[in-house]
């Protein structure tokens, strides 16, 4: 699953850290999300797409990009 | 985005799981409360075992019922508890950390079994059963290091190596 997690991260001018603390997990989890290692829950991708105010498919993509 | 943040950002490309505390103590020193409680009475637990042990070995395992019923059975309730704080510890964790926390438990529960095995089949080779007066008190002490001296490292390095996948 690919997704565009850094890119909305940066446009909102947060640090890993400030992201992993308003979402509630940690650092770590953020940082396997951004690079790509780690799929979030179903939960925390619902959470993630509420804090950027944008759907899920917007920002988390499979790799063909078929959403 | 300014220049301090972008310097920020760049220097989060890696993950830095925390490698002593994941070695050690099998946490990811997130210096919680859970994490101090669970690190706290686990430590208290299990130096209560060991402690009785080495008392008992330097006792020469005189056989004493009574030293000998708790002998045997206090290993049972001190890992039980250590299991609930564990369990305790790891619901507190978010869901990367328990992911890795359980698939650590799970490889070193496979892991324990294949020892078990081997083990198993090499004691019968070595003939332990015909030595009773050698094997009894080992049996305890053993068991003691199986599961506190082997097996918690071994899900220490599992930790260790999972959370390199991340």
């Amino acid at each position: 699953m690919k997704n565009d997690l850094r890119v909305l991260r940066a446009k909102n001018d947060m640090t890993q850290a400030e992201l992993a603390e308003r979402l509630g997990v940690s650092r770590q989890t953020v940082n396997a999300i951004e690079t790509e290692k780690y799929d979030p829950s179903l939960p925390l991708a619902f959470k993630i797409s509420r804090m950027f105010g944008l759907p899920i498919e917007e920002i988390f993509f499979s790799q063909n990009g078929n959403g | 985005m300014n220049l301090q943040t972008v310097d920020a950002h760049s220097n989060e490309e890696r993950s830095r799981w925390p490698m002593g505390s994941m070695l050690s103590w099998g946490t990811f020193a997130t210096h919680t409360p859970a994490e101090h409680r669970f690190c706290a009475r686990s430590t208290i637990a299990a130096a209560i075992v060991m402690g009785w042990v080495l008392l008992d070995f330097a006792t020469g395992f005189r056989p004493k019922p009574t030293m000998m019923f708790v002998t045997a059975l206090l290993p049972g309730p001190a890992l039980t508890y250590i299991a609930y704080e564990w369990r305790r510890y790891v619901l507190t964790l978010d869901e990367l950390a328990r992911l890795i926390q359980f698939e650590a438990a799970a490889w070193t529960y496979i892991t324990g079994l294949v020892l078990a095995m081997w083990l198993g089949g090499v004691s019968v080779i070595v003939r332990w059963p015909h030595y009773p007066k050698l094997l009894v008190p080992w049996v305890l002490v053993s068991a003691t290091f199986f599961l506190f001296g082997l097996l918690e490292p071994v899900r220490c390095v599992y930790l260790y190596l999972l959370s390199r996948r991340y």
